[in-house]
């Protein structure tokens, strides 16, 4: 052993601990106040009055997904029945069911234009459907397969690129055109459980069983922040509508609001009399509201400013295991494992 | 390990140690006013008591629906 070697070794643990000591002192002089603390001075609002306005039903086995499409008024959601149904949130109809070669399905998205859908769960692969095809009929564009873990969450950046998390801890960047894999997000120490891609689509952040969340650049594929706080696996990540910060939904019974340029956790949403997991987060149009599904069945329905809990949303007979809102923040939609999906407004 | 390596792991660690150090963070106070900045610009329908209830016309769940049978 050299002695030159072990003394270099013990020179960058020192620069470590120095630079890990630097890192405390300038976040704490940052801590000046509180998100909570400074939404006092807002009206705190009363219970919202939020109702079920449509049930889709036609699913015979628990939901685990669905995304909305761009158009405000359809959705996919995906069910270990073994499809995938593309629904029609006004009049209920079911547009398309599209049988799948594996029903252990736990993902599905919908593509901004509308011309496909994706899904994958334990068959570890990403499949893409073509909703448009010539002949009318619905059919398998590509199979993307790489990741060798479950695939937990998948979304579109566009029609030719999708990006995917796993429970092999890695995220994916795909072409579509070739059905290649073009980038490796790395970096998380557990199963990578959801994604949410940025609105200027720069950015996306994940949420995994390590109990971090990371923020990456889709161009470089480099970790770019990593927030910690939560005790357990996080289940849910979804970006706040101006990009600047995101919220986590976690089996520690708590959501948290972590924000990007501040590089902290501004706010968490929980309850004495919440022991849950949660499942799924998302904002209302303008951020001001945050919705979560929980494994006791309910929807809770928080300020994300003053941290208060507005209303609980209660409508499903099992948990809630996926929800989100329209992209004209007219409706949210909730999906549970009763085979069910409740459109509120 | 051989030491090399336990040297490399521990100089590449502290290089992200550094970039952590550099990144540029605006204060807590500044970053909720921009929070609540946006959340009291953008219209959001679900907020009554800010932006008021939403007409019936704009309502698309309210609107009779074409075709057979519908649940309300």
């Amino acid at each position: 052993m050299s002695y030159d070697m072990s003394e270099r070794i013990a020179i960058a643990r020192k620069e470590a601990e120095y630079l890990k000591d630097k890192i405390r002192e300038k976040k704490s002089a940052l801590n000046d106040s509180s998100l909570k603390s400074m939404s006092q001075e807002l009206e705190p609002l009363t219970r919202i009055g939020m109702r079920i306005r449509r049930v889709l039903k036609g699913h015979l086995a628990k939901i685990y997904a669905l995304h909305w499409a761009t158009d405000k008024r359809h959705l996919v959601s995906a069910s270990q029945d073994g499809k995938l149904i593309v629904w029609d949130a006004y009049t209920t109809n079911k547009v398309y069911a599209i049988p799948l070669r594996s029903s252990w399905v736990m993902a599905c998205a919908y593509a901004p234009t509308g011309n496909f859908v994706a899904c994958g769960g334990l068959d570890n692969m990403c499949s893409i459907y073509n909703l448009r095809t010539r002949e009318g009929s619905v059919k398998v564009a590509r199979e993307l397969s790489a990741h060798s873990g479950y695939l937990s969450c998948c979304r579109f950046l566009n029609d030719r690129q999708i990006l995917t998390s796993s429970g092999d801890m890695t995220c994916m960047l795909w072409d579509l055109d070739a059905g290649v894999k073009l980038m490796e997000f790395n970096d998380h120490t557990g199963d990578v459980m959801s994604l949410s891609i940025s609105p200027d689509q720069r950015l996306f952040v994940s949420g995994a069983c390590d109990a971090t969340s990371k923020v990456w650049d889709i161009r470089t594929a480099k970790c770019v922040q990593t927030f910690t706080g939560h005790e357990s696996d996080i289940n849910a990540v979804q970006f706040f509508p101006s990009g600047d910060a995101f919220a986590t939904g976690s089996d520690d019974a708590s959501c948290r609001l972590f924000d990007l340029r501040a590089d902290r956790e501004m706010n968490i949403y929980t309850h004495d009399n919440i022991l849950c997991g949660i499942t799924s987060v998302a904002f209302s149009i303008s951020g001001r509201l945050l919705f979560s599904g929980y494994d006791d069945f309910n929807c809770n329905v928080w300020d994300t400013l003053r941290g208060e809990r507005v209303g609980v949303l209660m409508g499903h007979d099992n948990r809630v295991s996926c929800l989100g809102v329209s992209s004209d923040g007219m409706a949210m939609c909730t999906g549970s494992w009763d085979t069910t999906l409740k459109v509120w407004s | 390990m051989p030491n090399e390596m336990r040297l490399q792991r521990q100089l590449e660690h502290n290089k992200r140690l550094r970039e952590q150090y550099e990144l540029e963070r605006i204060p807590v106070s500044q970053a909720s006013t921009l929070l609540i900045k946006y959340c009291m610009s953008n219209r959001d329908v679900f907020v009554t008591q800010v932006w008021g209830e939403m007409d019936k016309s704009e309502d698309p769940f309210m609107a009779q629906p074409k075709g057979c049978c519908t649940l309300m």
